[in-house]
């Protein structure tokens, strides 16, 4: 069996980090700090590259199908149909269709922020926040915080 | 990009041709990191002048870029050397010439005078700094409070740059960054979105003043040496608005150290911050000023990993830098901006 890819890019990751320590040309180092950046975010990424846009789908989905509920006629119809065209691609897991499908979920979602953020009713704001939380959780898993100094 | 041989004739040749010196020698042309958003060369020169005097420099070369993260304005950033070199208290490189013909160089320039000192905020963990840091991180407030204290009027900026009112600050500056994500376009982006919607539903109070903003006022764009600051540089964002942005830009989470989390410039407390900018500046920050700027903060630094993430999706210009900016920073921001905006509302 091949090294599985987070191996390779381990040992890519460990020559890149010697070359670093002798490299003195700034731009180069500086384009070497950017390659050891996406070598570390396609490590950490890789085991979990389709089935966290699956889950991604799968929240967005559930969140849109709530506010459908709550939401006026027009909004409520946009909403079910983006929840609609992203069932419609269950089952095909290219990174393309995941990512197309989660981008028309956006659309979809941001829409629902506009509304809820003149929606003072209980499970409005609820539902709000669970917007926000899950954001704010898919912002952290995705951060990569390192400090440049 | 050009070699170092090339830029020493063509300087030599400018310097004579175009500014009339004559004897020039061009000693030393080396390429330096400057920043992104410039060609940067160090040149050392030397040449007689029309009048006969003998004149050595040390200089920096700015090139413009064929692609740059900012739109960068060459004579914006020239003009604030020229505004501010002869205020005391805030040190620049002395501007000597600049030339919008790219004939002579390969692109437009200018050149300002080459000072000694680090920018890298890292130096300033080495022992040489152990006492000086504090001090450093404190003429930074020092400086950028006088640099809010002068009246761009009197400086001659009005004329050059949009004067916005003390009122409409804040909306010019968001018009302006939306305009270069919605120019940018990445795809929808709910955080992005929902940030720039609270900062138009909830506006500053209206500014202190009307002041230059530097636009990009961080560690990292002084150079400095134990003594002190010598030089602020990268001024090519700057413009007239509220100076409270300055303060939002230069506290961001972006530019903290590993080491020193919450520390402003690796010392400092955002109140010690505030107090020392308000002692030179005697302006006063108001708490809901400073939490707006802190939210446009990260709409304006998201606005810059966008244009990269754009440039680099659609082939402009695919440079690794170009996929860093947006791969390091955009789920940072992200992360920052939800939590600048204090949840929902």
């Amino acid at each position: 069996m091949r090294p599985a890819i987070p191996v390779a890019i381990d040992a890519a990751l460990r020559d890149f980090k010697n070359l670093i320590k002798i490299e003195t040309d700034a731009n180069k180092r500086l384009n070497m700090i950017a390659l050891i950046t996406f070598l570390n975010v396609l490590k950490r990424d890789w085991d979990t590259i389709a089935s966290s846009r699956v889950e991604e789908i799968e929240v967005m989905s559930s969140l849109l199908k709530r506010g459908a509920e709550l939401a006026p006629e027009q909004l409520r119809q946009s909403l079910t149909e983006a929840v609609s065209q992203a069932e419609q691609n269950r089952g095909d897991l290219r990174m393309s269709t995941l990512d197309t499908t989660i981008d028309r979920l956006k659309i979809a979602l941001i829409d629902l922020q506009i509304w809820l953020e003149s929606n003072s009713t209980e499970e409005g704001q609820a539902l709000h926040a669970e917007l926000y939380s899950f954001l704010k959780s898919k912002a952290s898993r995705l951060a990569v915080l390192r400090k440049m100094w | 990009m050009k070699q170092s041989s090339t830029i020493q004739e063509r300087l030599r040749d400018y310097l004579t041709g175009n500014l009339g010196f004559k004897d020039v020698v061009v000693s030393h042309a080396e390429l330096i990191f400057g920043g992104f958003s410039r060609e940067t060369w160090r040149i050392d020169a030397e040449w007689l002048t029309a009048d006969g005097v003998r004149t050595e420099k040390s200089m920096i070369l700015r090139l413009d870029p064929p692609f740059s993260l900012l739109e960068s304005n060459r004579h914006v950033e020239y003009a604030m050397y020229k505004a501010f070199w002869p205020v005391p208290g805030v040190p620049v490189p002395e501007p000597l010439f600049i030339e919008d013909d790219p004939e002579p160089l390969g692109m437009a320039f200018f050149a300002m005078s080459r000072l000694d000192g680090a920018a890298w905020p890292g130096e300033l963990r080495q022992p040489m700094y152990k006492e000086a840091w504090s001090k450093i991180a404190c003429q930074m407030f020092q400086i950028l409070g006088l640099i809010a204290a002068q009246d761009c009027r009197d400086m001659g900026l009005a004329d050059l740059l949009p004067v916005p009112s003390v009122d409409n600050a804040w909306a010019v500056e968001l018009d302006k960054w939306e305009k270069v994500i919605n120019d940018n376009d990445i795809g929808p982006l709910p955080v992005l979105r929902a940030a720039i919607r609270k900062l138009r539903r909830e506006p500053p109070p209206p500014a202190p003043k009307l002041s230059v903003v530097h636009g990009d006022y961080r560690i990292g764009n002084y150079l400095y040496i134990p003594e002190g600051i010598v030089g602020v540089l990268d001024w090519e964002m700057a413009h007239l608005g509220d100076p409270i942005e300055d303060l939002g830009w230069a506290f961001a989470k972006n530019w903290h150290f590993a080491k020193a989390p919450g520390k402003i410039a690796g010392k400092l407390t955002a109140g010690e911050a505030i107090r020392i900018w308000e002692d030179a500046s005697g302006l006063k920050v108001h708490p809901d000023a400073m939490r707006w700027w802190t939210l446009f903060t990260n709409v304006k630094a998201y606005a810059l990993w966008v244009t990269a993430a754009n440039k680099a999706a659609t082939g402009f210009t695919r440079q690794l830098i170009n996929t860093d900016a947006a791969w390091q920073n955009m789920y940072d921001q992200e992360l920052w901006m939800l939590e600048d905006m204090g949840g929902v509302s």
